[in-house]
């Protein structure tokens, strides 16, 4: 690194971090990964495995596989594909240095609560979005929707893999609106039927081939986590809320993510607690 | 009626971006409808029903935007249009800059 550089370098503490994540900070010395893309408060980081680490601005861990930062860096002269390196206790990318040591890990898997999932449904109820993604709306969306509600209603896994495999890489978004909705599904099953999901590994595997070849990257990332049970804290907090008020300022928080990816992913709670209530089975 | 294509690959903008692009590119003039859209095989599925899967973009891997008539379908930004593919090209970089000065 040259004297320029050094003198240029930014320092940063991350604060928190994923439980999934947090195993990426330690470790030998070296090339850890690069760049994989920028965002205006996120910079995505593909590690040598393949696989995704979040680094964002200060607030929610937005995905399982995030960390957030104590302040939001100037990125100048950073550019996808460009080495991030990790040493003890520091991530370095460019100019910028991450201290790691001190982050809080904070568990995104989501507590099983076998049970009624009513309550939820009620509290949720009157709570609409400004619009979810419009390929959910169209036939192929509403289709593999209703696919995926069936195969809840009936306990068929073979309807939701259906469902949800067709869901996989639909529509408009970064993170397509089809994978927002299936991680919304199955962020609802892992809290009220995790019994069921648990009971069927072949469903697991099935629909991560689907999202290995039939998404971006990002999305893929998402569904991966969601599959072993780990999901955004806006997400959690909304299946995971005991009162009204809780579960619907949860919800308009989740509503505010994204342009409809918010929508989107409440769209298949929503899937989920149909498919969940009583009297449909 | 001319439809279009412009992919780009490995250009990675969120959500809000995507969907403003879309409504960028609706409004060039000439343009009957567009929307931008991530190359996976499902959204590429969507624009084949409705013919406007061109081969540009069948080539496209999911990591990859292109540009499609139908709003809602994606960042495939197929357009149906009179206008030039620049201006497409333009809506992209003009949303890229607003983005780097904001």
């Amino acid at each position: 690194m040259s004297g320029l550089t050094r003198s240029r370098a930014d320092t940063i503490s991350l604060m928190r971090v994923s439980a999934a994540a947090r195993p990426r900070l330690g470790g030998a010395s070296g090339l850890v990964g690069r760049i994989h893309s920028l965002f205006a408060r996120c910079v995505n980081v593909e590690w040598s495995d393949g696989r995704l680490l979040a680094l964002h601005a200060p607030g929610p861990l937005a995905a399982p596989f995030a960390a957030s930062l104590a302040r939001w860096p100037h990125l100048d002269g950073l550019a996808p594909g460009a080495p991030v390196f990790r040493r003890a206790g520091q991530l370095r990318l460019g100019g910028l240095v991450i201290e790691t040591a001190a982050a809080a890990t904070v568990s995104l898997a989501i507590a099983s609560a076998p049970g009624s999932a009513e309550p939820l449904a009620a509290w949720l109820h009157g709570v609409e979005p400004d619009g979810s993604g419009a390929a959910l709306r169209s036939r192929r969306g509403q289709t593999a929707r209703a696919q995926l509600r069936a195969g809840i209603r009936r306990r068929d896994a073979v309807a939701l893999l259906i469902g949800g495999r067709a869901l996989v890489g639909l529509g408009e978004g970064l993170t397509p609106a089809g994978d927002d909705c299936l991680v919304g599904a199955l962020a609802v099953l892992r809290r009220f039927a995790p019994g069921w999901l648990a009971g069927e590994p072949g469903l697991r595997e099935d629909l991560a081939r689907a999202a290995a070849t039939g998404t971006t990257q990002v999305a893929r990332e998402f569904i991966l986590h969601a599959l072993d049970g780990e999901f955004s804290e806006a997400v959690a907090a909304v299946v995971t809320a005991a009162s009204p008020d809780e579960a619907r300022g949860a919800a308009v928080r989740l509503l505010a993510i994204g342009a409809t990816s918010g929508a989107d992913t409440l769209d298949g709670m929503r899937v989920a607690l149909d498919g969940l209530a009583p009297g449909h089975r | 009626m001319i439809t279009e294509a412009l992919v780009r690959p490995s250009a990675y903008h969120d959500s809000v971006t995507l969907l403003g692009l879309a409504r960028e590119m609706r409004g060039c003039p000439g343009v009957r409808e567009a929307a931008a859209l991530m190359a996976t095989p499902a959204n590429k599925a969507l624009l084949a029903e409705s013919g406007l899967l061109t081969a540009e973009a069948e080539q496209a891997g999911p990591n990859t935007g292109i540009a499609g008539r139908i709003p809602g379908t994606g960042q495939i930004g197929a357009g149906v249009v009179r206008a030039p593919l620049g201006c497409f090209e333009q809506a992209l970089e003009a949303l890229a800059a607003a983005r780097l000065t904001s």
